[in-house]
């Protein structure tokens, strides 16, 4: 079956954003993001997230996916554009 | 491909069903998903029914993992009070319990499991389990303030009951089988410390002891325990494991073997069955391992779905083994595996504190890291283990 999304870059094309939105205030610090992307999620001094960049390339989908997927409480969003 | 082969239906309506339809859809799936929920309320998270949920602190809304209006934009449609009774693999069709059936192009065993229950408490009134929202609210009603509650098995849900109900004002007493509470995954040592500190918080503990005999008629009014001593009680609740919902599958030809056998990508021996979540024994090599945990399963609904979508994903599953629990209003978090006999390393407070953090090492490396209502500390060490990287153990 091949009716996967295409992923791979064709020239022209115009490059999509992530755009991801956490809501702090429901963290509790389990870290399952910053476990998953290290490089997009942090923790402040009490434990709660923060965002180390609010936007990514569309390649990044799986992981941001995975992070929303991953957090017990519902903190993580994203939009595409 | 005829219309019906590109349609996937889903046996079950929780965690592991609710994950394998998004990552589909996640995928652009084309096709018609179908969830067959044996519940009569959208898919909701487990976790938060032996805490927030139970204690009364979170409500259904609150707990639910996909909203009507999400299911409906992703073209999920999730058919509830449809629990599953057969499988014919050659007509390619699900067997419900209602008498009809539900043709499929592609199938994922998603059923879960349900708590094992005890024969001698079976038929009682007083008797509780929890796996289900029905359960929680069931429990819930029963914990009222002063009532005596025996938890038999102290295990995660056990002391999590425990925590709720001591909070909710009872008198509990958990009644474990092992030397400690959390032993088998915890050790002993570590095992102690959690049950000292319940007993701080009021919980009592009646270890190396078994159900001997029940007193009572349509109720139970006392337990009487294999060390000689007895229990009496208001409310009885059973923690003493799950086991996989995988009857409907005994005349299916499929492997059974503590669940429906699958591989790494959740195939079995049809092309056209999959497994995800608790109704799943993944066989790795010669060994067969029952799922376990929550972000374990969100992992398989996501290589069940490639599968699915042609595009499997190949490169090995890093287990690492992470689960949490609240208790007490503490969080407790655990990753790895603790070695016999380990080497405990405390990088934050000490056995005899309400917060601690401890390394649990061989003599090379860090084989574990549990902790106690110290997140911070947790993450930091936790974390090259759950990436499945080898950490040196801290010089003695």
């Amino acid at each position: 079956m091949g009716f996967v999304e295409d992923r791979r870059t064709t020239p022209g094309k115009v490059a999509v954003t992530i755009h991801i939105m956490i809501d702090p205030t429901r963290c509790e610090g389990f870290g399952n993001c910053i476990n998953a992307a290290p490089d997009i999620f942090e923790l402040d001094a009490d434990g709660r997230v923060y965002l180390k960049k609010q936007t990514v390339g569309d390649d990044r989908i799986d992981v941001v996916r995975r992070t929303v997927y991953d957090c017990p409480v519902n903190v993580i969003s994203y939009t595409q554009e | 491909m005829t219309a019906k082969d590109d349609e996937v239906v889903i046996a079950g309506g929780g965690l592991a069903a609710v994950r394998t339809a998004q990552a589909l859809r996640d995928l652009k799936y084309p096709g018609r998903i179908t969830l067959l929920s044996d519940e009569a309320c959208l898919p909701y998270d487990r976790p938060p029914l032996s805490k927030s949920y139970l204690q009364g602190k979170a409500d259904e809304e609150r707990i639910r993992l996909v909203s009507a209006a999400k299911l409906a934009e992703l073209d999920i449609e999730v058919r509830l009070d449809q629990p599953v009774s057969g499988l014919d693999r050659n007509e390619r069709q699900v067997r419900l319990a209602n008498g009809t059936r539900v043709d499929y192009g592609r199938l994922v065993v998603a059923t879960g499991a349900r708590p094992i229950t005890l024969e001698q408490l079976k038929p009682l009134n007083n008797v509780h389990v929890l796996r289900s929202i029905t359960d929680a609210n069931r429990l819930h009603s029963a914990l009222l303030p002063g009532r005596r509650v025996a938890i038999i098995g102290a295990g995660f849900i056990g002391l999590e009951i425990a925590a709720t109900a001591t909070e909710l004002g009872c008198h509990v007493t958990l009644i474990e089988a092992a030397r400690t509470p959390l032993a088998a995954i915890l050790g002993t040592h570590l095992g102690e410390c959690i049950q000292r500190w319940h007993e701080r918080k009021g919980v009592k503990f009646r270890c190396d002891a078994k159900l001997a005999k029940v007193d009572g008629g349509s109720i139970v009014g006392a337990l009487e325990l294999t060390d000689g001593s007895s229990l009496q009680v208001d409310v009885v609740v059973v923690g003493v494991g799950q086991t996989p919902n995988t009857e409907w599958l005994a005349d299916s030809g499929l492997e059974l073997h503590r669940g429906l056998v699958c591989d790494a990508l959740g195939q079995t021996a049809d092309p056209r069955v999959f497994g995800v979540g608790d109704a799943v024994c993944c066989r790795v090599g010669s060994e067969y391992r029952p799922t376990r945990h929550w972000t374990a399963t969100t992992e398989q609904a996501r290589r069940v779905a490639s599968t699915i979508c042609g595009q499997p994903e190949i490169g090995p599953i890093i287990e690492d083994n992470y689960f949490w629990s609240d208790q007490h209003g503490s969080r407790l978090q655990f990753v790895g595996q603790v070695p016999t006999d380990p080497r405990l390393v405390w990088v934050n407070g000490s056995p005899s504190e309400d917060r601690f953090a401890v390394l649990c090492c061989t003599a090379e490396h860090v084989a574990a890291v549990f902790s106690l209502g110290s997140v911070r500390d947790f993450l930091a060490h936790s974390m090259p283990l759950r990436r499945g990287e080898r950490v040196a153990a801290p010089v003695a």
